[in-house]
């Protein structure tokens, strides 16, 4: 049977994916969603299910949001985006709105400004929030792809784009009950597989399922990453919170001041300053004081929590591979250095609007050929190598050199460990097998992460400064020079190409 | 401390059966999810169940509700005892070991109309939403439910606690424009009638604020 031909095909079933797919269904495009979770799962269920839209109190608006941004950012966001995502937040407030999430309001019904919150960085109230929090948001999505009509495939994963003539035109995926390959035909297809989180695992707080797919994906489909170096560290956020809370050292020195209203780069920095001074508690923490009278001090340790650079995209979502669309945070280019409370929401929203309206138009195009029937996904089988222990090593690897700080040498030591567990990769034992095989799914996401560990570090090592979110302990200050440029990762065989470019200079249609 | 004992029911697709494994852990492995992930990693790598949110602290993903000791529970959120029986949710359909067929979720939604979706409304509209919707609204589709209703078979005419959530959600929405209660009817909600078996694992009301209002509502607005 020739393989169905779509208009546009979504990946990841997250915020992002579910809302570019109801974007392009509704445009008219023929399209299918491919999940690996359940529908509204991976870290969007888990979430704290808060989104900050501009213009709710007298004073604030898209720009001022904007300004908001590019500042928390250090310069490395790209304008064009930021104005895209700013001007399109209310939109997607709205429409998650009438998929039938409610945000929480006054008995009145009103959404008033004591209903708001006001996180670190932000110049006014501007967050909404939800009583079930990333539950809520679950239900929503998933009422609104069941009232669309887009096909969906859950516990199917995506394994591998299909180039044809430079342009994107196709995705093998694997059914994970059938244990057969679903080769799907598409016009255009959207990244939105989330970040990579997982990649750190224990020292993260995300879903067991978001593991780089979409940057490896883009990668070995030729396609540009950006700000690779930029990953979200969060210890504790103090803005959520009514009391004055403070974050203590073990001789119970607040660490620094006004906790509210710093961003969260500058509390995971001062974590960083207090390690070096021997000031953590025996246990590595720091001290949340909840400053309410009677709750007791909290210990608190960074945990990795959202990636902010990703697949290098324009202001519609398009990436550097006609064809190939990326959104939420497999997006790149929106929040740069570091990025606002509650923004990673808005931005799966209004980045998964986006791309779903462009991808949309591509169902003009000629239609592409059925898939051949020999593509395949090389998912080693009858190998020796089990791959929960390369996933450990690999974990380990990655927040020991790649997480709160970063130098030469250890950016040079996790390529050297990347390297050879990608080398055992080819030697996993995980046979598809009828039912359900979580095993397949783990291999892939082995190969995802990888490759993923591999782009950190390779921009990691180019950003000779510390800025926002990246902390080198052999380049501890700024460096005005790389506060112009973004680094650019590509593909050249099997290499990764680094290479600078100015701040948003993301020109093509 | 000692080994814990405990037996995991698997599904066997092949057969179509369960087969009971009895299993030893060390004693220090805290839930029955810990105990699993640990047979995965150091017992049968092929142990198939489900989870998502292991890294994170106070959330629920409920992609680990399975049956424990004959009724459903979080697997994430009940601690490993001696003799513990853990097999996959009765309903619906098992695919391999624990794990279920949660795709039957979403198609069902489909299939029975259980959705909806309003025109955007401009931003910032005033919503009154009554404060039992705002609890249904902490539905994980876990499934677990399902397995506790003693009247609901898969794929069968009766709604049964999940699908009545899911209906209560949209009827409870003031913009929604569907007759949800003629829904309730015809899912049959009178079978729900002085039985309230049913609950939620992680908490959500469902017979007091799904069932028994549109039970009430349905009444209320029943020729005489």
């Amino acid at each position: 049977m020739p393989s169905p031909v779509y208009d546009v095909v979504c990946i990841g079933g997250g915020a992002a994916g579910a809302v570019a797919a109801v974007t392009a269904s509704a445009a008219g495009a023929r399209v299918a969603l491919v999940s690996k979770e359940p529908v509204g799962g991976g870290n969007t269920k888990i979430s704290r299910g808060a989104m900050c839209v501009p213009g709710l109190v007298a004073g604030d608006s898209a720009e001022v949001m904007a300004q908001d941004i590019v500042r928390c950012g250090e310069g490395m966001s790209n304008p064009k985006i930021v104005a895209q995502v700013t001007s399109t937040a209310a939109e997607a407030a709205a429409l998650l709105e009438s998929m039938g999430l409610v945000f929480d309001r006054e008995g009145d019904g009103e959404l008033s400004r004591a209903v708001l919150k006001q996180t670190g960085g932000h110049s006014f109230p501007r967050t909404v929030e939800v009583a079930t929090r990333g539950a809520a948001w679950n239900q929503a999505l998933r009422t609104g792809i069941a009232a669309s009509a887009v096909d969906v495939f859950e516990d199917t994963i995506a394994g591998k784009l299909v180039v044809h003539d430079k342009r994107v035109c196709g995705v093998l995926a694997l059914d994970l009950q059938r244990g057969e390959v679903l080769r799907l035909a598409a016009k255009a297809v959207i990244l939105a597989t989330g970040g990579a989180g997982f990649l750190f695992y224990p020292h993260a707080d995300n879903a067991t399922t978001v593991t780089g797919d979409g940057y490896a994906l883009a990668f070995e489909a030729g396609a540009e990453l950006v700000d690779m170096e930029f990953i979200q560290i969060l210890t504790i956020e103090g803005g959520w919170f009514k009391s004055r809370v403070r974050l203590l050292n073990r001789d119970g020195e607040e660490v620094l001041p006004n906790l509210g209203r710093q961003t969260r780069a500058q509390i995971t920095a001062a974590f960083a300053r207090e390690m070096a001074r021997g000031k953590l508690s025996d246990d590595g923490a720091l001290l949340f004081d909840p400053a309410d009278g009677k709750s007791p001090l909290v210990p608190v340790w960074p945990r990795v929590h959202t990636f902010l650079g990703g697949v290098r995209v324009n202001e519609k979502g398009r990436s550097t591979v006609p064809g190939l669309y990326a959104a939420g945070e497999t997006a790149g280019g929106l929040q740069g250095a570091d990025r606002l409370g509650s923004s990673a929401l808005t931005q799966a929203l209004a980045t998964g609007i986006t791309a779903g309206k462009w991808a949309a138009e591509e169902r003009h195009r000629p239609a592409p050929s059925p898939l051949e029937g020999s593509d395949g996904l090389d998912i080693s089988t009858n190998g020796t190598v089990r791959q929960t222990k390369l996933i450990h090593e690999l974990q380990a690897a990655a927040w020991g050199n790649l997480g709160l700080l970063r130098s030469s040498a250890s950016c040079q030591k996790a390529l050297d460990i990347v390297g050879r567990i990608q080398a055992q990769i080819p030697d996993i034992s995980a046979t598809p097998t009828r039912g359900y095989n979580a095993g397949v799914a783990e291999a892939l996401e082995l190969k995802f992460m990888a490759t993923t560990a591999r782009l950190v570090a390779h921009a990691a090592l180019a950003r000779a400064e510390t800025r926002g979110s990246h902390l080198r302990t052999d380049f501890p200050d700024r460096d005005e020079a790389l506060g112009r440029c973004n680094f650019v990762l590509s593909r050249q065989g099997d290499d990764v190409k680094v290479r600078a470019e100015p701040v948003g200079s993301t020109t093509w249609d | 401390m000692g080994l814990k004992t405990f037996t995991v029911h698997r599904f066997n697709p092949d057969t179509g059966e369960l087969g009971a494994v009895e299993y030893r852990v060390p004693g220090t492995v805290g839930s029955v999810l810990d105990a699993l992930t640990y047979l995965r990693q150091h017992v049968d790598g092929d142990l198939q169940f489900r989870c998502s949110c292991v890294a994170v602290r106070d959330t629920r993903c409920g992609l680990c509700a399975v049956i424990i000791n004959g009724k459903p529970r979080l697997a994430c959120r009940t601690p490993l005892r001696n003799g513990m029986e853990v097999a996959p949710l009765r309903q619906p359909g098992p695919l391999r070991d624990l794990v279920v067929d949660h795709g039957y979720a979403l198609r069902r939604l489909r299939d029975l109309g259980l959705c909806a979706s309003a025109p955007p409304q401009a931003w910032p509209a005033r919503v009154v939403q009554p404060p039992g919707r705002r609890q249904l609204m902490g539905c994980t589709d876990c499934l677990g439910c399902i397995s506790t209703c003693p009247t609901y078979s898969t794929g069968g005419s009766f709604g049964g606690p999940y699908e009545f959530v899911k209906l209560a959600q949209l009827w409870l929405n003031d913009r929604d424009t569907g007759d949800r209660l003629a829904q309730a009817n015809s899912l049959g909600i009178e079978r729900c009638d002085g039985c309230r078996a049913c609950y939620c694992v992680s908490g959500v009301p469902i017979v007091k604020q799904a069932i028994l209002p549109m039970l009430k509502a349905a009444r209320e607005r029943a020729p005489v």
